[in-house]
């Protein structure tokens, strides 16, 4: 919403300055968006003239002129033709600050001639494009005098943000009366609004066509009939006042609307009359029915949308956009004029559907004062028989629906109960009525009537607001917050999960990425069936949610590799997407590796992170979140992430914790990488039940005095037995003795026979009660010699 | 009688060996087999008993001083001859080491790690909820009916309802958790709700999916100043800043009422901001006293009880608090810009910066 400094004096009396108005617009609720102040500008530029043109010594194009300004007589080279002996310009003097250029006028010599300051062009001012001559002024203009007030550009222009609860701001009126309550003046009397009778009858009526029960469609219509009118260009004090805003002016008749849609929030329409056969009807459009509109667009309309038609055309569509072919011009002589209501909700959906804005579908939308349809119409009449003459005829209107009138009983109580602050009742009563709302004080309640222009208040919450926006946001206090009651947990166990990993992996040396919860479905239907589609996405390639949060991450791969980084660990926690699950997702901590991540160090192993070193990655950050990882079961993944032969999953009880291996080639190759990536992911709310809070005190130390005993194992096992699965067998023998079973050497190869591999562990034995015997030690050996061969077909190497 | 040995002579002699195997001469020739205090001993037996007694003492008395003399010596001369070779020793210790990898946290998640510390310590605790919403919780339950202009406030991506109903929405905001929390627990509530969401919406200071947190308070006598109050303390300890120049002021949302925006006072110096002082104001976050409209549809008796909500974007607190200026490096894969804003995992920001 714009508007200029003067024309809201137009309707509040005030003394205030600029700045004060602009503060107060944002301190009660009208956000300024950009304050234009010429002023300050173009403060430099003044009338002066020209008396002595030469020409320059050494240039043929350009003179030396004698510029008489208010400060003194100033030699300047200007190369514009039209500078001449006797002729009045705009000067701007030395070191002031050149708008259409940016440059900060210097003393200068052109062509050996010293050159103090300049006489402008349009363009130069930043008034227009033209620059092949300086400006001209009227002679009647004395020296001295500010070129923005020659030129009428010293009216501050000023934008604010209307929140859509405040249709009634969308008039200048409005936010005159708004800063009239908050203190800043007086709203003046309306000029516009006069009773003014018609000499005939309108030869045009209105009329409407809505079942009982949907007359609330189009509450109402009214109109005149002008005759005999002139319509010309508009005077220029409207022209200036609608250009500072940013309209275009077209014609007396159409500025007028324009004029009075910003003045008082009334979206009007004037038809030429001459072009509207028979009467005019509101009524629902047919199917396939069309409307040529003022933007010389077809539109093609729906069931749903209000139109105005005559006995053989459509001439509009209710509250959005005038029709092009019964629009007002130059030639117009007879004009028939409409002042209407419609419902909010059906001009929403029209615009929508038509995608079509107008400043008349942006008011409707936000809510008009049904009382307008009387003074819209006394106001139309007034301007456009002061700017076209001509005659008007009586008032001619459809049945206008009632709307009840909205009150409210306010305890003056809730100020301080809802809003924390304390105002004076007699203050509440008189923000209230300077706001256009009518008190009935009984004790401490006050009946309100609301005025018809404040549909948006509905209740108590809204009187407080009222009050408040008004005496002052800033003037609520500040109070105690703080919170003696019982601490609770600030995270639950799943949350803590969820946000603790993060640091977990990050301590582990993975960096932490944030993508999009979007990607291609063509990549997505690669890894699920039950990808879910976004109906409207942001665009073609970021059309699904993820099901996964690889393909994402693996897009560093390529990305990095441009920045000559080669390899790299990565990690993402977020939610993947899949319409099977419960509330369609689960959120995963997702990691991936690649690459010599030592960054070929002279000193370390040349070779690319393996299924080994993620594998430990995990377990370090599994053990970190306290998970038992003696206690994992491994089982083969099955889906089309993971090679199926270099992973597994990682259960505990039916839980399945996290997935790890190296990533599928055919996933890699489809998204253009060639590198070996291993992975993890690990389901985050899994670990939810190893996160409870834990008492502080630690178990006591044992301190076993007794001689720990090592042995050595070496057996022949078939290729098929997991290593895990012997450990945990061997374990099992005794788990209080056998404290730590390690493999050290692993072997396949020529030595031994093709379906077989070579293990070999340490096992470390703790004995309890006393150092073990030499039998004791024996013993146990040959247990664990024995199950292993019944267990795993095994030999004992020896 | 007594030895007629030197003590501090054969000790000069000792000491005056340059290698080990002069040193072995001057074992033998006192300690050996045949040496001084073996032949010494051997002839012990000869003698009357009380000057076996004082010969036997002072000789394992002076075999002693020997032998530590040699033992000294020795150690010395190891000493020096490992010294010599460690000298040959000698590494360029100046070859690289071998450089851990470290990760980091991203900035988004460091300052959601900051505004759960900072309300967890005003006795709020988190909530979540799912990121594919029902057009109810998201906009209907918050007094945003499907017409309403708000509504066009928001650019909403849709997603079809898996069972033919009204089409879900990607969540526009936290809100729905708002709605959820009320529907399941009684007042009273202190909850926040850091999460993503998303809005149709993408250029240089939009991205289609961003992060918000939402806070709800629901009792029977929560006010706008305690809103106002909770919100001062938050961004003063979020910034850490003492005096923070911040100006609350009016605003529209269909969730609350009355509504409020808050903007804090910045300056800018050669591209880089300062927030808490200055002539410029940023708009840092909407708020509100609950809309009795939305508790009475979460079953919330508004009669009884009452509220306030607030909600920002921790894109731009991350933004405003890190110096990051391009808002779409957030959700960038470049490792060098994740590693250059991200956080070490033991970057826990306490009172004590332990």
């Amino acid at each position: 919403m714009k508007f200029t400094l003067s024309w809201l004096k137009d309707h509040l009396d005030t003394n205030s300055d600029l700045e004060t108005i602009v503060d107060k617009l944002t301190n009660i609720g009208l956000e300024i968006e950009s304050v234009e102040d010429k002023s300050k500008t173009f403060n430099d530029f003044t009338v002066a003239e020209v008396l002595k043109a030469e020409k320059h010594p050494d240039a043929d194009r350009l003179k030396v002129c004698t510029v008489k300004s208010i400060d003194g007589t100033f030699q300047v080279v200007c190369g514009a033709p039209n500078a001449r002996e006797g002729m009045k310009g705009i000067f701007a003097p030395e070191n002031s600050f050149i708008p259409g250029t940016g440059i900060k006028l210097k003393k200068s010599k052109i062509r050996g001639v010293e050159s103090c300051g300049m006489l402008v062009s349009e363009r130069e001012m930043g008034l227009s494009d033209e620059h092949d001559g300086i400006i001209e002024v009227d002679e009647k203009y004395s020296l001295g005098e500010k070129f923005i007030e020659v030129f009428n550009l010293d009216d501050p222009v000023i934008e604010i943000n209307i929140t859509p609860n405040r249709g009634d701001c969308l008039s200048i009126r409005g936010v005159a009366r708004d800063l009239g309550a908050a203190g800043l003046g007086k709203l003046k009397e309306n000029t516009l609004i006069k009773n003014i009778e018609g000499t005939f009858d309108s030869p045009v009526i209105w009329k409407k066509d809505f079942k009982g029960d949907e007359e609330y469609i189009c509450p109402g219509v009214a109109g005149r009939y002008f005759k005999n009118i002139t319509n010309k260009e508009s005077p220029t004090w409207l022209q200036q006042r609608l250009k500072a805003i940013g309209l275009r002016p077209i014609s007396a008749l159409v500025d007028i609307t324009n004029y009075i849609t910003y003045d008082l929030g009334r979206p009007l329409h004037v038809y030429d009359a001459d072009k509207i056969s028979g009467n005019l009807k509101m009524r629902y459009a047919k199917e396939n029915e069309n409307c040529l509109t003022l933007d010389e667009e077809n539109r093609e309309c729906t069931k749903e949308m209000i139109v105005i038609s005559d006995d053989k055309q459509l001439h509009g569509i209710g509250g959005v956009m005038g029709g092009l072919d019964s629009g007002c011009s130059l030639n117009t002589k007879n004009v028939f004029l409409e002042v209407a209501l419609f419902d909010p909700i059906s001009v929403t959906k029209t615009g929508r559907h038509l995608k079509l804005q107008s400043d008349a579908r942006y008011r409707f939308e936000r809510g008009i004062d049904p009382n307008s349809i009387q003074w819209g119409v006394q106001a139309a009449t007034k301007m456009i028989l002061d700017l076209c003459g001509g005659e008007v005829s009586k008032t001619v209107q459809t049945q206008v629906l009632e709307t009840n009138q909205n009150t409210i009983d306010f305890n003056t109580d809730k100020i301080k109960s809802l809003g924390g602050a304390e105002v004076p009742k007699e203050k509440q009563k008189a923000i209230l009525e300077s706001l256009g709302f009518i008190v009935l004080e009984k004790s401490n309640i006050f009946n309100i009537t609301v005025p018809s222009f404040r549909p948006d208040i509905e209740g108590e919450a809204d009187i407080v607001e009222e009050i408040l926006r008004i005496y002052g946001f800033d003037q609520i206090p500040l109070s105690n917050i703080s919170d003696n009651n019982n601490k609770k947990n600030v995270l639950s166990s799943e949350l803590k999960s969820f946000y603790k990993i993060k640091r977990v992996i990050a301590n582990t040396g993975y960096v932490e990425a944030v993508t999009w919860s979007f990607m291609d479905e063509k990549v997505a239907k690669l890894l699920s069936d039950n990808v879910i589609k976004i109906k409207n996405p942001i665009s073609a390639d970021l059309n699904v949610m993820r099901p996964s949060n690889f393909p994402n991450l693996l897009t560093a791969v390529n990305l990095n590799k441009s920045k000559m980084i080669t390899s790299g660990k990565i990690f993402e926690v977020g939610p993947i997407f899949d319409e099977t699950l419960e509330d369609k997702q689960v959120n995963v901590a997702t990691g991936i590796a690649y690459g010599n991540i030592s960054g070929n160090n002279w000193n370390s192993a040349n070779k690319d992170i393996d299924v080994f070193d993620i594998k430990s990655d995990l377990m370090q950050i599994l053990k970190t979140l306290n998970t038992p990882i003696d206690n994992l079961n491994y089982e083969p993944i099955d889906n089309k992430i993971f090679h199926p032969g270099k992973s597994s999953s990682l259960r505990i009880g039916k839980n399945i914790i996290a997935y790890f291996g190296e990533l599928n080639p055919i996933l890699l190759r489809s998204l253009d990488i060639s590198n070996t990536v291993v992975a993890f992911e690990i389901f985050t709310e899994t670990l939810a039940q190893f996160q409870s809070k834990k008492n502080s005190t630690i178990s006591a130390f044992d301190n076993n005095p007794f001689q720990t005993v090592e042995r050595d194992f070496a057996f022949l096992l078939p290729k098929s037995v997991k290593a895990n699965d012997m450990v945990i067998k061997i374990k099992k023998i005794d788990k209080k003795i056998i404290n730590k079973v390690s493999i050290f050497d692993v072997y396949q190869g020529e030595k031994i026979d093709n379906d077989s591999k070579s293990i070999a562990i340490r096992v470390l034995l703790q004995p309890l009660e006393k150092t073990f015997s030499e039998e004791e030690i024996e013993n146990i050996s040959n247990q664990i010699i024995d199950t292993t061969v019944t267990s795993f077909k095994a030999t004992l190497r020896k | 009688m007594t030895l007629s040995v030197d003590s501090s002579g054969i000790k000069k002699k000792i000491e005056v060996c340059q290698t080990l195997q002069d040193i072995e001469v001057i074992r033998l020739e006192y300690l050996g087999k045949k040496g001084l205090i073996p032949s010494e001993m051997k002839l012990l037996g000869k003698l009357p008993i009380e000057q076996k007694k004082i010969k036997g003492q002072e000789l394992n008395k002076l075999k002693t001083f020997i032998e530590d003399a040699v033992n000294e010596q020795k150690i010395l001369i190891e000493n020096k001859e490992l010294e010599k070779k460690l000298k040959n020793e000698s590494i360029d210790v100046t070859l690289p080491h071998n450089e851990e990898l470290k990760g980091k946290t991203h900035p988004i998640s460091q300052t959601i790690f900051s505004i759960i510390e900072i309300f967890g310590n005003l006795n709020y605790s988190v909530e979540a909820g799912p990121d594919i919403e029902s057009d109810f919780n998201n906009f209907s339950a918050l007094n945003i009916p499907p017409h309403h202009p708000a509504r066009e406030m928001q650019d909403t991506f849709y997603v079809n309802n898996g069972n033919g109903g009204e089409d879900n929405v990607l969540r526009t905001h936290t809100s729905p958790v708002q709605v959820r929390t009320m529907l399941k627990s009684k007042p009273p509530i202190k909850i926040i709700v850091p999460g993503r969401t998303y809005r149709s919406d993408s250029d240089s200071t939009h991205t289609p999916m961003f992060h918000q947190v939402e806070g709800l308070v629901v009792n029977k006598d929560a006010t706008m100043a305690d809103l106002k109050s909770t919100l001062i303390l938050f961004l003063k300890e979020f910034f850490e800043i003492d005096n923070l120049k911040y100006r609350f002021r009016p605003s529209y949302f269909p969730f609350t009422e009355p509504s409020a925006e808050m903007d804090v006072a910045y300056t800018k110096k050669n591209n880089v901001l300062k927030i808490g002082e200055g002539d410029d104001w940023l708009e840092i976050l909407g708020c509100g006293m609950v809309n009795p409209k939305v508790l009475e549809n979460c079953n919330i008796d508004s009669t009884i009880y009452q509220g306030f909500a607030f909600g920002m974007g921790i894109e731009r607190l991350s933004m405003l608090k890190y110096g990051i200026t391009d808002m779409r490096g957030l959700f960038d894969l470049n490792i060098k810009w994740l590693d250059h804003y991200g956080f070490s995992p033991l970057d826990l920001k306490t009172r004590s910066e332990i």
